[in-house]
């Protein structure tokens, strides 16, 4: 954001955050049902004492993010290469065209069951369902940035002497990194917001666990506490993440 | 004198989208030519003629349907940096500087660092890049993407230069600014040049002989030799043989093909 709008997105951010204020703390909106910012506050500081449900605050944190970077991570190691290997190969873009343009479009959550049904309630159903619903991002904007290498920059390859595996490596990988870096991306965001929908497979632990576990005893407090709490961890990866594509894609001068 | 190219009854047919199955579309036919050593050869030719397939044959990019295509006495029948292209887009690898850029190949072909540092140094300072080594494509001009693609491909010592329209893109000052830079290069390295245009006065200014192409069939109309002496520089436009050749070109461009003969 350009400087002379950043204030204006300081402002609007204020304004929420007094119009909150206001109608909590005057009484015109009843605090059992929307609470005021002081509560939140106190019910912070408390989580931070106390924990939830028996575990510390930082440990419902610790295991959402391991939950979300395990799928995550997973989805890239395996959905980058064979994206890369779908976007190069006729055949195998063929072969996987049918498996993918069926799952792809059926929402994760609708898995849910079956994941339990198969995999029980540890972890692995949940890092399984994140892993999944990545996947198919990472492999299809794999494929895709392999397939819209320009033609000439490979001949260029080509004409300089390079080997098929030199090719492969040395031009169409950093070429098609820019959309493996917007997958990467679009991952990172699916991941956190399924660890929400993957906590609710049995969870003894997580900020899913802990929004939802919450709102059942109408304790609405924790419940916006951990929901902050995840909008924040959300917006600090995604900062990471354009931090590292910014530094990885110099590059492309933007 | 060195043969360094020969074609000989060289042809190239496509498959013709909206015809009869089978039915195949001749894009150059009949080409026959041989380039010297040294030598600066310029096609001109009206769009669709041919002229970049018959590069592209020469390249290793494709294979020709029938005829012969050697180079230095082999066969070509893939890509090679002894053949090395100047594209018309500034084809350089964005994520890699000039300097990376430039030595991609010798340094995957392994040669040795301090074999093809120095020469990379060389062609950089040739072309006028020795300043820019460590820029990335995007902050360079055009026509600096150009001299960077010249010094990659001079970095390989390339038996021929395969040059395809590559300043087509420039605004006719920097054109001109090129044409001065490759006369320049060519004085110091002498390389043999295929070069591609559907610019005359170009043709005319860079080449030893201008090859002028007609279209249906894709094949060669006529040679004309440019007597002038090098190294030349652009005085010599104003010369009368120079208008003379230009006029006679440009007409020999326009005519029906039935007329031409």
């Amino acid at each position: 954001m350009t400087t002379p709008y950043r204030w204006y997105s300081i402002a609007s951010g204020a304004a929420l955050l007094a119009l909150w204020s206001v109608l909590t703390l005057s009484g015109l909106v009843d605090e059992r049902s929307l609470p005021s910012p002081v509560t939140l506050a106190q019910t912070f500081a408390d989580l931070l004492a106390r924990g939830y449900s028996g575990s510390p605050l930082w440990s419902h944190i610790g295991i959402s993010v391991f939950r979300a970077l395990s799928g995550f991570s997973l989805a890239i190691l395996i959905g980058v290469p064979l994206g890369l290997l779908i976007g190069r190969h006729k055949v195998l873009e063929a072969v996987f065209a049918p498996i993918i343009g069926f799952f792809r479009p059926i929402p994760p959550i609708a898995f849910i069951t079956l994941f339990v049904f198969y995999f029980g309630i540890g972890e692995g159903p949940k890092i399984g369902l994140i892993f999944m619903a990545c996947l198919w991002y990472v492999v299809l904007n794999s494929a895709e940035g392999v397939r819209n290498i320009p033609d000439l920059i490979i001949r260029a390859g080509e004409n300089i002497g390079l080997t098929r595996p030199q090719l492969f490596f040395k031009v169409v990988l950093p070429a098609a990194l820019p959309a493996i870096m917007t997958a990467i991306r679009a991952a990172s965001s699916i991941s956190w917001t399924l660890v929400v929908a993957s906590e609710l497979i049995g969870a003894q632990a997580g900020l899913g666990f802990m929004i939802l576990d919450s709102a059942q005893y109408f304790n609405l407090p924790v419940t916006y506490v951990g929901i902050i709490i995840i909008g924040l961890i959300g917006l600090v990866w995604e900062l990471a993440i354009s931090a590292v594509q910014r530094r990885v894609l110099h590059w492309q001068g933007k | 004198m060195n043969e360094v190219l020969v074609s000989k009854g060289l042809e190239k047919c496509f498959p013709s989208p909206g015809r009869a199955p089978g039915e195949r579309i001749k894009a150059v036919t009949d080409f026959n030519l041989v380039i010297e050593a040294e030598e600066i050869i310029c096609i001109v030719g009206p769009s669709g003629c041919g002229k970049s397939t018959f590069l592209d044959m020469v390249a290793g990019f494709t294979e020709p349907t029938s005829g012969l295509l050697e180079i230095m006495g082999e066969e070509i029948h893939k890509p090679s940096p002894d053949r090395g292209v100047v594209f018309q887009q500034p084809v350089l690898f964005p994520w890699l500087s000039v300097y990376d850029n430039v030595v991609l190949g010798p340094k995957s072909r392994g040669v040795k660092p301090g074999d093809y540092g120095p020469e990379a140094d060389r062609v950089l300072k040739s072309v006028g890049l020795e300043k820019f080594r460590d820029h990335y494509p995007y902050q360079l001009s055009g026509g600096m993407k150009q001299r960077a693609q010249i010094a990659r491909v001079l970095v390989a010592g390339p038996k021929l230069i395969l040059m395809d329209e590559p300043f087509g893109a420039l605004d006719a000052q920097m054109r001109i600014n090129m044409h001065e830079l490759l006369i320049s290069v060519w004085q110091e390295y002498k390389p043999t040049i295929l070069f591609i245009t559907h610019d005359v006065e170009e043709a005319l200014f860079l080449a030893d002989r201008v090859i002028v192409m007609s279209h249906h069939p894709g094949t060669i109309a006529r040679i004309y030799d440019i007597p002038f002496e090098r190294p030349r520089t652009y005085g010599i436009t104003a010369d009368p043989r120079f208008a003379e050749a230009r006029a006679e070109i440009v007409e020999l461009l326009r005519a029906k093909p039935e007329a031409r003969q």
